[in-house]
C-alpha cells in the first residue's frame, strides 16, 4: 500500500498524456520541415565543436541499423533547438556513433529507436523500443542510452523546468532513480553504464533490465499488470491470454511485445518525471517479473558471441530490488533463513509459520519469499520435515 | 528512360497526391517561393509503403551534419516521397528512408522495419532515389571523405568498389539514379543486389537482410574490399539454389506492369566471382563434372568448413543448382537433353545413334544390368514428331501419351526408330538393378535427367522429374516408371536425393511421359 493515496488522484492524467505524446508522433502525409529557421548560418558560440558521440543504446542491445538521434538544446532551460544530428547502430551489440556534432548548448537530449534483442529468452525476436538520454557532451565523448536513462530523462526535464540547473537537477534525478529501485548510491551517472560491462552499476542496470524484459503484458496479464493496467490505462480491457486494446477513436490495435515494452518503459518514466519515484502498482509489476528470477541463474545472453556472465552479479541486484520491493530490505546475515508469506510487493508481509500458513499449503508445502545466503530467494517450504524442498536448490541454467 | 518510367509512375498516382498536396497547401501559404526546393524520388528496397518516412539532414562538405533537417512520409506503395518547397540551401545531405518495404521476392509486406542510408549531392538535381547500392556505398563514402577525398571522388570510387565487390562491373550511372522498376543495365543491377540480399531470408522478418546490409557496408566501408566469403559463399550457394530468386521477375512484372531488365546475369556473375565454386580450368571441368556428386561436394565443403551457422538451412535437394564448368567458364547446370548441353561426357562413354526417319541425332549409352549383362540405351528423350526444338510446356522436353509413345500397342518399337523398342518392364527392373540403389544410381547419372520443370515454385517444388513409359507387354494397359506423386495422380519425379528407384505403375492413356528407346538385341 505504500504509494496508493497519492498514485490514484495523479496516474491516469500522467497515462493519458503519454497516449497524446504518442499519438503526437505519427506522421502525417505531409513534407514538413524542422530547421533551425536560419539560425544555421549565425556564428554563435559552439560549446561543443566537430565532435563524434559513441555510445551503446541497451534495453537489450539495439540492432545494427537502428537509428540515434541527438538534439540541440537551448541551454539551461533544456528546450529543443530543432537542430538534430543522426547516427546509426553500427552492430547488433548497440554500438554507435555519431559524427560531427557541433552544438551551442552542452545539454543534448538522446533518443535511440530500434529492435533490441532480449537478455533472458531464448527467443529470437525482437521487439522495437524507443529509449532516451539527456547528457552533458561537452565533457563527454560517450553517452549511452539504456532504461536508466530514460527513466531519468523526464524527471531531469522536469526538474529543470522548476528552476534547477542542469548538473543539479541530474544529480537529484540519478539519485532518486537508484533509491526507488533499492540500490542506494550506485547508480550514479546512467548514461555510463553498459550491460556488457561489469561494474556494480552495470550489474545493477543489467538486473533491471532482465526484471523489464520479464513483462509483457502481451503474452499473459497476471494481477499485478492487471492493476498497473487499470490503473495507468483505463481505456484497455483486462485480460488474461490475449487482449484486447482500442485507440481513442474505439479501432482496436495489436498489442505486442513492442508496444507493451514501450509503455511499460514509458509509464515508469511519465511517473518518475512527476513524482521522482515509483508508485505502489509499478513497483508490483516489477517485482512479481523479479521474483519469478529469485533463486535461479538466469541465462543472460551478451554480445553476438554469446558470453555468459560468469559471476552472476547481477542477481544480487535482482534480490535486492525484490527485498526493497517487499519492504524487507537486503537479505543480510541477521535476517538469514527468515522466511516470508510470497504475496504481492505492495502487501504487508507477515512471517511465514507453518502454523498461521495451514490454509495456504499444498500437500505440507509452502511457496515462502526466503532469506538464503545472501539471496532472496523463491523457496518451497516443507512443514513436515521443517525444511526447505532440496530439489529446488539445482540451478536452472538456460543452454 | 529513367524519365519515362518516372512520369508513367506519377500519372498512376496522380489521384491520390492531388489530395495529399491539397492537405499541405495551406501550411506551405506562408513561405516566400524562394530558395525553396522540390526534391523528390524512390525510396527502394522493394519499395517502402506508403507512411515510411524519408528525411534529410543537411552535411557540409566535409560531411559534418549541420544540424537541419526535413522529413516527410512516402506517398504510396511505390515508395515513392517527395520533399516539397524546402529551403534547403546546401548541397550535401545524408538522405535516409525508414520503414516496411514490399519485399521483391515474396510480394508480402516485411513485418519489420529497415532503414536505407544515402548520401547526395543536389547541386544539379532534384530527383535522388534511396536504395540498396547507395546504402551499401554509404559507409565507405563517410570513410573516403574523412580521409581526405572530396565528396565527388569519394563517390565515384566508393560506388566502383561496390560494384566489383559484386562483380557486377563498372557503371557509368550513379547509384541514386537507379531505380529497381527501370528498365536499363544499370537497374537490372541494382534489382539483382536487391534479390540477392533478399534470398532465403525470413519470409517477412528482415533481421537477415539488415544483417547482410551492415556487413556488407561496414565491412567495404574501412578498405574498400567485402571481405566477408563465408557470407558471399552462402549467397552465391543461395543464387544457385533459389534459381536466382525467380519469383522476382514474375512479381516485378505484374506489379510495374512491364519489362523487368535482365537481372539474372548479374546474380549468376556474383555468383561465379566467388570462389566457393573454385576456378573454372581444364582440371575443373573433369573434377566437378557428375551433377550428383558435385552437388554433395557443394554440401560436404558448405558445412565442413565454411559457414556452419547455416548448416540447417542447407539441403542437398533437388532445388539445389549447381554449376558446372564448362568451356572454361560456369555454367549453370540442368541435367543435359541436348548434346550440346553441358553434361557428363568426358567421363562417361557415350555412343550416338541417328534416326534415320527425321536424321535428328541422339547419344546413348551402355547400362549394366542387376545380372551384369548390359543394353544400349538412348541417354536423352525421344523427340520424333516434334518440330526441332519444340518441347512440352511444363516438362520443357518432348512428351507423349500412351497411343503415340507404344503406337497403340500395335509393336513394340512405338515410336522408336528401326532397331530400337519401348523398354518393357523387365528392362527397366534391370537397369533400376532390383534395389541395387549404388549400381541404379550409376545407371541414372549415364542417363541424364528425364525432364525438366524449370518453373520455379515457392519451395521444393520439383525442378526434375522422371516419367518415363515402359511397356507392360500386356497389350492392353499403359505402364510408366516414376514416383507417384501424392499431390498429382501421374505426375512422377526423379529425385536425385532420394533413395528410391522410380517404381512402375499402370498409367492412365491420356498421361503424358518422356519416351527412350533401347536398343534391339
Amino acid at each position: 500500500m505504500m504509494f496508493r493515496g497519492w498514485r490514484n488522484t495523479q496516474s491516469k492524467s500522467v497515462a493519458m498524456g503519454v497516449a497524446l505524446l504518442l499519438a503526437a508522433m505519427q506522421f502525417s502525409g505531409c513534407s514538413e520541415r524542422e530547421s533551425a529557421g536560419g539560425t544555421s548560418t549565425d556564428a554563435g558560440i559552439y560549446a561543443v565543436t566537430n565532435k563524434t558521440i559513441a555510445g551503446v543504446s541497451q534495453k537489450g542491445p539495439m540492432r545494427t541499423g537502428s537509428t540515434v538521434v541527438l538534439e540541440e538544446t537551448d541551454g539551461p532551460n533544456l528546450v529543443s533547438t530543432d537542430r538534430i544530428f543522426v547516427g546509426t547502430v553500427r552492430n547488433n551489440d548497440g554500438e554507435f556513433r555519431i559524427d560531427g556534432v557541433s552544438l551551442r548548448s552542452p545539454y543534448a537530449l538522446l533518443s535511440a529507436e530500434g529492435y533490441y534483442k532480449h537478455d533472458v529468452d531464448e527467443n529470437d525476436d525482437f521487439p522495437r523500443v524507443k529509449l532516451n538520454a539527456i547528457s552533458n557532451v561537452e565533457k563527454r565523448d560517450e553517452v549511452n542510452i539504456n532504461i536508466l536513462t530514460h527513466f531519468t530523462y523526464g524527471r531531469i526535464l522536469a526538474l529543470a523546468k522548476k528552476g534547477l540547473d542542469f548538473e543539479t537537477a541530474k544529480k537529484q534525478a540519478d539519485r532518486e532513480i537508484a533509491n526507488a529501485f533499492g540500490f542506494g548510491e550506485l547508480l550514479v551517472n546512467p548514461e555510463e553504464l553498459n550491460i556488457f560491462s561489469g561494474s556494480n552499476g552495470d550489474n545493477g542496470l543489467l538486473a533491471l533490465s532482465v526484471i523489464v524484459d520479464n513483462v509483457n503484458i502481451s503474452l499473459l496479464g497476471n494481477l499485478a499488470q492487471h492493476a498497473w493496467l487499470t490503473e495507468y490505462h483505463p481505456e484497455f480491457q483486462y485480460c488474461r491470454g490475449g487482449c484486447h486494446f482500442y485507440d481513442e477513436k474505439g479501432n482496436e490495435v495489436s498489442f505486442d511485445e513492442s508496444t507493451s515494452m514501450q509503455m511499460l518503459l514509458d509509464d515508469i518514466a511519465s511517473e518518475f518525471a512527476e513524482y521522482g519515484k515509483m508508485s505502489g502498482p509499478m513497483i508490483d509489476v516489477l517485482a512479481y517479473s523479479a521474483v519469478s528470477f529469485l533463486g535461479n541463474h538466469v541465462h543472460v545472453s551478451m554480445k553476438d558471441s554469446v558470453v555468459d556472465r560468469e559471476e552472476k552479479e547481477y542477481e544480487k541486484y535482482i534480490s535486492s530490488f525484490v527485498g526493497y520491493a517487499y519492504g524487507l530490505g537486503d537479505c543480510d546475515a541477521e535476517k538469514d533463513g527468515v522466511m516470508y508469506e510470497l504475496g504481492r510487493a505492495s502487501e504487508s508481509h507477515k512471517i511465514f509459520s507453518c502454523e498461521t500458513n495451514q490454509d495456504s499449503m499444498d500437500f505440507g508445502y509452502a511457496e515462502v519469499l526466503a532469506c538464503k545466503n545472501g539471496y532472496w530467494m523463491v523457496k518451497s517450504f516443507r512443514c513436515d520435515t521443517n525444511d526447505f524442498w532440496e530439489s529446488d536448490e539445482v540451478d536452472y541454467v538456460e543452454e | 528512360m529513367l524519365k519515362n518510367n518516372l512520369n508513367s509512375k506519377l500519372c498512376l498516382l496522380l489521384g491520390l497526391m492531388g489530395i495529399v498536396l491539397s492537405a499541405c497547401s495551406e501550411s506551405d501559404l506562408g513561405s516566400s517561393g524562394k530558395n525553396e526546393r522540390n526534391i523528390s524520388g524512390f525510396s527502394q528496397k522493394g519499395p517502402f509503403v506508403k507512411g515510411s518516412k524519408v528525411s534529410l539532414y543537411e552535411m557540409d562538405e566535409s560531411l559534418n551534419q549541420t544540424g537541419v533537417y526535413y522529413y516527410t512520409a512516402i506517398d504510396n506503395n511505390m515508395g515513392e516521397y517527395h520533399l516539397e518547397k524546402i529551403p534547403f540551401t546546401g548541397r550535401y545531405a545524408w538522405m535516409q528512408v525508414d520503414g516496411r518495404f514490399i519485399s521483391e521476392l515474396t510480394n508480402f509486406e516485411s513485418a519489420d522495419r529497415i532503414t536505407l542510408n544515402s548520401l547526395v549531392d543536389l547541386e544539379n538535381r532534384n530527383s535522388t532515389n534511396i536504395n540498396l547500392l547507395g546504402h551499401l556505398a554509404f559507409e565507405r563514402e563517410k570513410h573516403l571523405v574523412r580521409n581526405g577525398l572530396s565528396i565527388g571522388d569519394a563517390k565515384k570510387q566508393a560506388e566502383s568498389e561496390v560494384l566489383n565487390a559484386l562483380a557486377f562491373g563498372i557503371d557509368s550511372t550513379q547509384f541514386d539514379q537507379m531505380d529497381i522498376f527501370g528498365e536499363t543495365d544499370a537497374d537490372a543491377k541494382l534489382l539483382a543486389v536487391s534479390v540477392l540480399f533478399l534470398l532465403q531470408s525470413d519470409v517477412s522478418g528482415m533481421f537477415d537482410v539488415v544483417d547482410r546490409m551492415a556487413d556488407f557496408s561496414f565491412d567495404i566501408g574501412e578498405d574498400g574490399v567485402w571481405n566477408n566469403d563465408s557470407l558471399k559463399t552462402y549467397l552465391a550457394a543461395l543464387v544457385s539454389a533459389s534459381n536466382y530468386g525467380s519469383a522476382s521477375r514474375t512479381f516485378f512484372e505484374s506489379y510495374k506492369g512491364g519489362k523487368v531488365p535482365p537481372y539474372e546475369k548479374y546474380l549468376d556473375k556474383f555468383a561465379r566471382s566467388v570462389p566457393f565454386y573454385g576456378n573454372c580450368s581444364e582440371e575443373n571441368s573433369i573434377k566437378m563434372d557428375v551433377v550428383c556428386t558435385m552437388v554433395d561436394t557443394i554440401r560436404t565443403i558448405h558445412i565442413s568448413s565454411m559457414i556452419p551457422e547455416y548448416e540447417k538451412q542447407w539441403e542437398c535437394d533437388d532445388s539445389m543448382r549447381p554449376f558446372i564448368c564448362k568451356d572454361s567458364i560456369w555454367v549453370k547446370y540442368e541435367g543435359f537433353l541436348h548434346l550440346a548441353d553441358a553434361s557428363s561426357e568426358s567421363n562417361i562413354a557415350y555412343g550416338e545413334m541417328t534416326d534415320r526417319r527425321d536424321g535428328r541425332k541422339y547419344k546413348t549409352v551402355e547400362l549394366e544390368n542387376s545380372d551384369g549383362t548390359k543394353e544400349t540405351w538412348m541417354a536423352e528423350n525421344l523427340s520424333y514428331g516434334y518440330e526441332e526444338g519444340e518441347v512440352d510446356t511444363y516438362n520443357h522436353t518432348p512428351m507423349y501419351v500412351w497411343g503415340e509413345a507404344a503406337d497403340g500397342h500395335r509393336s513394340a518399337q512405338g515410336a522408336c526408330p528401326e532397331g530400337w523398342h519401348i523398354p518393357s518392364v523387365e528392362e527397366w527392373n534391370g537397369v533400376s538393378s532390383d534395389g541395387d540403389i549404388g549400381r541404379f544410381a550409376e545407371n541414372m547419372d549415364k542417363l541424364g535427367r528425364i525432364c525438366l520443370a524449370r518453373e520455379y515454385y515457392a519451395y521444393h517444388e520439383t525442378k526434375s522429374c522422371f516419367q518415363l513409359w515402359v511397356n507392360d507387354l500386356s497389350g492392353t494397359k499403359a505402364a510408366m516408371v516414376g514416383y507417384q506423386n501424392s499431390y498429382k495422380q501421374g505426375m512422377v519425379r526423379y529425385d536425385y536425393a532420394s533413395d528410391l528407384p522410380p517404381k512402375v505403375f499402370d498409367a492412365d492413356l491420356t498421361s503424358l511421359a518422356a519416351v527412350r528407346c533401347v536398343k534391339d538385341h
